[in-house]
């Protein structure tokens, strides 16, 4: 329209992009996650892909290893360490499925930044997706495990009931919280290289401190404040409420679980959104 | 076509010496000895400078003045320690190194796929590129392999034709086309040639001068952690070159020129 000099360059209606130090906040972050949900979806079936390229038994593996350490559990929890509880199994699986899966999930995030080095040092994405694809993936068997397990509880001992539809809310409250801790693990292990395996061995401690092979009332009055500290205490007990004993959950554990996951993922995102920006130098 | 593209606002980067111990016993250790001087230096700074839409600048300098990191600054993969970098084009694309986001066990076609999302690119575009793109590969008959069966020269191709066929309006070159034989080489300036006689920028980045003089009309030079010349590609490479003959280089003087048309 005016002129075309050559100084001063126009300034573009749009505004620019900014590279600076001045983008931390959670909006930014979400609106940067969302232009990139495509690569996100890519990478999912990326990493779905690649887990069984080259090895034959394939699927068959994901579930074959959860089903191994159920049998395992059942045979000690049944028959050796007799856990008085009626059709065990039951009571074990759901618990045991969970709980596989919010640990999973942080060993592998916590994996994830470092052995991603070359990705994050030489290319410019939001690097989020990283451990929240690793958790989309275990979440993805744990959904199959799952529903696997219900088909098989519906056909062959029909014991379920009306509580058992209340399942996708905890699955999701559980979802939220793994998501946010994981992200919180991801980061801290870019600064101290022994989390991943802080990780492993804080999981087979909290195993056997949370309920999941044995009810909550188990335990003693002493212990109890210390065990319902870990949020998966109230959450695997849900499990158990909707799917074992058939009754609608506490409300006051439903709350405690919700305030951990909110509290997870704002920790999560908030914390991984200060640090991300120096995972490039320090891998 | 005298819109601006990019523009580095006093852009400073420090990075800090880290030292191997990054376990959390000999952090303990530390933080009881208060072993605290982390050792800091600057690579980078104030660095100013504003590219047009359409310029061709390049980037020289020895080793270790800073241009790989201001490159990582420009795209977004370091963040500046003070300053901040605004950038006006709609779609920049940066070879880094070719091959990165590819995944060995993953076909050519799979990691195409991959490959234009990791560089922020929408989806339902690549359709209309594909074929494209795998026609500058050259990679017809091995679709369907998995990466890994490549040879290094092919993963570059691939890498370089993923990132040209995106019709990027701000192309940025790291020294990576060296991997390819001479022909492929030439083929890569011919096609980001193509691009920029089409409209986009290129900010390219090497040692070697031959390059720069062959693809760029303007050049910075960066030494002392900062642009020692900003200017035409023939002033800059003899400013470069003189100080290349010099025995000590840092006598180079620092000239503030960063207001360039």
């Amino acid at each position: 329209m005016m002129s075309t000099t050559i100084e001063p360059p126009k300034k573009s209606d749009r505004k620019p992009r900014k590279i600076g130090n001045s983008q931390h906040t959670l909006s930014c972050q979400a609106r940067h996650l969302w232009d990139y949900r495509e690569l996100a979806i890519e990478l999912f079936w990326t990493y779905l892909k690649l887990r069984y390229v080259g090895s034959v038994l394939g699927f068959i593996w994901t579930m074959l290893n959860p089903i191994l350490y159920i049998l395992t559990y059942w045979l000690v929890f049944s028959f050796i360490i007799r856990v008085d509880l009626a059709n065990f199994p039951l009571f074990l699986i759901p618990g045991f499925l969970s709980w596989n899966f919010t640990l999973t999930s942080l060993i592998e995030a916590s994996e994830s930044i470092i052995t991603s080095k070359p990705l994050i040092t030489k290319v410019a994405f939001p690097i989020e997706i990283i451990p929240l694809t690793r958790v989309a993936v275990t979440f993805f068997d744990f959904l199959i495990s799952l529903v696997l397990y219900l088909i098989a509880v519906a056909v062959v001992l029909p014991t379920m009931t009306i509580t058992a539809l209340a399942l996708p809310l905890v699955v999701l409250v559980q979802l939220l919280f793994t998501v946010g801790l994981s992200l919180l693990v991801a980061c801290g292990s870019v600064y101290f290289r022994d989390i991943p395996k802080l990780v492993a061995v804080v999981g087979t401690m909290l195993f056997f401190l949370t309920p999941i092979f044995y009810p909550l009332s188990y335990i003693p009055e002493s212990l109890q404040l210390l065990i319902q500290l870990n949020p998966m205490t109230h959450i695997i007990s849900i499990y158990h409420d909707l799917l074992y004993y058939g009754v609608w959950p506490e409300p006051i554990r439903l709350w405690v679980s919700l305030l951990a996951a909110s509290a997870s993922l704002l920790v999560g995102f908030w914390v991984f959104g200060r640090k991300k920006h120096v995972f490039a130098e320090l891998t | 076509m005298s819109e601006l593209c990019l523009e580095c606002i006093d852009v400073s980067k420090k990075f800090r010496l880290y030292e191997r111990d990054t376990s959390l016993k000999s952090r303990f250790a530390n933080s009881i000895e208060r072993h605290t001087d982390l050792l800091e230096w600057y690579v980078l700074r104030d660095i100013n400078f504003r590219i047009l839409q359409g310029d061709r600048v390049g980037i020289i300098g020895r080793n270790g003045s800073g241009k790989s990191t201001l490159l990582k600054l420009l795209t977004g993969i370091y963040t500046p320690t003070v300053g901040g970098i605004e950038i006006y084009c709609k779609r920049m694309l940066a070879l880094i190194e070719l091959g990165v986001g590819f995944y060995d066990e993953l076909t050519a076609r799979e990691n195409i796929k991959l490959n234009w999302v990791f560089n922020g690119l929408p989806k339902k575009e690549l359709g209309e590129y594909f074929d494209e793109i795998v026609e500058f590969a050259g990679l017809h008959n091995f679709l369907d392999t998995p990466l890994k069966y490549y040879s290094t020269g092919m993963v570059a191709r691939l890498g370089f034709a993923i990132a040209s066929h995106a019709h990027p309006d701000l192309l940025i070159v790291d020294e990576v086309l060296a991997v390819g034989d001479a022909e492929f080489q030439e083929r890569c300036y011919q096609k980001i040639d193509e691009l920029c006689r089409q409209g986009a920028t290129l900010i390219l980045v090497s040692h070697s001068t031959s390059a720069i003089e062959q693809m760029c009309e303007r050049a910075i030079l960066l030494d002392g952690e900062t642009i020692a010349h900003d200017g035409s590609v023939l002033d800059t490479m003899n400013v470069y070159n003189d100080a290349l003959s010099k025995p000590i280089f840092e006598n180079l003087s620092v000239s503030p020129s960063n207001s360039v048309g």
